[in-house]
């Protein structure tokens, strides 16, 4: 019974560890409790990179970027979508102007899913924001959050 | 040994381990105090910040981890004020505050037509008011400019995770 019981405590050893890898590293989220103008032409990074740790066989990683936001004037269209490990800026969604006569900006939310065929690989993966103009002006980025997650 | 030993020890092993990853597995279900989903309007009149009557609760484990939180709504700015909305959380009971994007612009808005919005926030451990245990995610906000400003949630969710 004494082997009995120490391999019942090893597994349990083993689901507290599971739990433990459930939780979202700090890693795999940023906040950003300040503003950040953009201007230049598609594509260069926004200064935001969440990374997250692939096991062996690599799997999808689902990337949220929630922001407020407002553009200069003029037909002002923005891309923003990110890049994997320093490859080309990928998933790239659209934010459209957005000016506000009292100067308050509005609110937007992606989700990309990231694919292995994307450049992720085993262990650490860099994900980072990357956009710019489709038109000319300028954005600014007010709060905003990156959050990167593993499907399981 | 005998066999009939072996047979009981085999037995009680993989009873414990069944056991074992049925609560594994009902420990990453989504809890149901973790989600909420309002499937009626309401109407807010008021500067921020007050509380917008919609929580949920997670729990930490001893070291605490970051929080996600995911608000999707739609949404009505009412007239006669039209004013732009700011929306965010009150942690434990604590101070109405922005963990991520905030506005609820009226700009967009035509009258008497709801738009969407998704807002995903991060609350991190400890200085945010998160602590081991039970932690509570209450919506509040309020109108940027005017006392009569108003505006109606429809159909919304919000959903608080520590696991993904």
């Amino acid at each position: 019974m004494n082997k009995l019981g120490i391999r019942i405590a090893i597994m349990c050893l083993l689901v507290g560890i599971a739990t433990a890898a459930f939780a979202v590293p700090p890693s795999e989220v940023v906040r950003v409790q300040g503003n950040q103008t953009f201007t230049g032409t598609c594509c260069f990074p926004w200064g935001e990179t969440v990374t997250v740790i692939e096991p062996r066989v690599v799997v999808p990683v689902v990337v949220t970027w929630s922001t407020d936001y407002l553009t200069t004037a003029g037909n002002v269209v923005f891309e923003v979508g990110v890049s994997v490990n320093g490859h080309p800026c990928l998933n790239r969604g659209t934010l459209n102007e957005f000016v506000s006569p009292d100067g308050t900006a509005t609110s937007s939310t992606f989700q990309w899913l990231i694919s292995p065929s994307d450049g992720l690989i085993k262990g650490t993966n860099n994900i980072t924001l990357c956009g710019g103009s489709a038109s000319g002006g300028s954005i600014t980025i007010g709060f905003n959050t990156l959050a990167a997650r593993m499907s399981k | 040994m005998s066999r009939a030993f072996s047979l009981r020890r085999a037995i009680l092993t993989s009873l414990a381990i069944l056991t074992l990853l049925a609560a594994a597995t009902q420990a990453f279900a989504v809890p149901a105090k973790q989600v909420l989903k309002v499937t009626h309007n309401q109407t807010f009149v008021g500067q921020c910040c007050f509380s917008w009557a919609e929580t949920v609760s997670v729990g930490e484990p001893k070291t605490p981890v970051p929080v996600v939180v995911t608000f999707t709504t739609d949404f009505l700015v009412n007239p006669p004020a039209l004013d732009d909305f700011v929306v965010g959380l009150s942690v434990n009971g604590g101070p109405c505050l922005a963990y991520g994007p905030v506005t609820l612009s009226d700009v967009v808005i035509v009258l008497n037509h709801f738009t969407e919005r998704s807002f995903e926030w991060i609350v991190p451990p400890g200085a945010s008011g998160t602590h081991k245990g039970t932690n509570t995610f209450t919506l509040c906000g309020g109108a940027v400019n005017h006392p009569d400003g108003s505006i109606t949630l429809g159909f919304n969710s919000l959903a608080v995770r520590i696991s993904q």
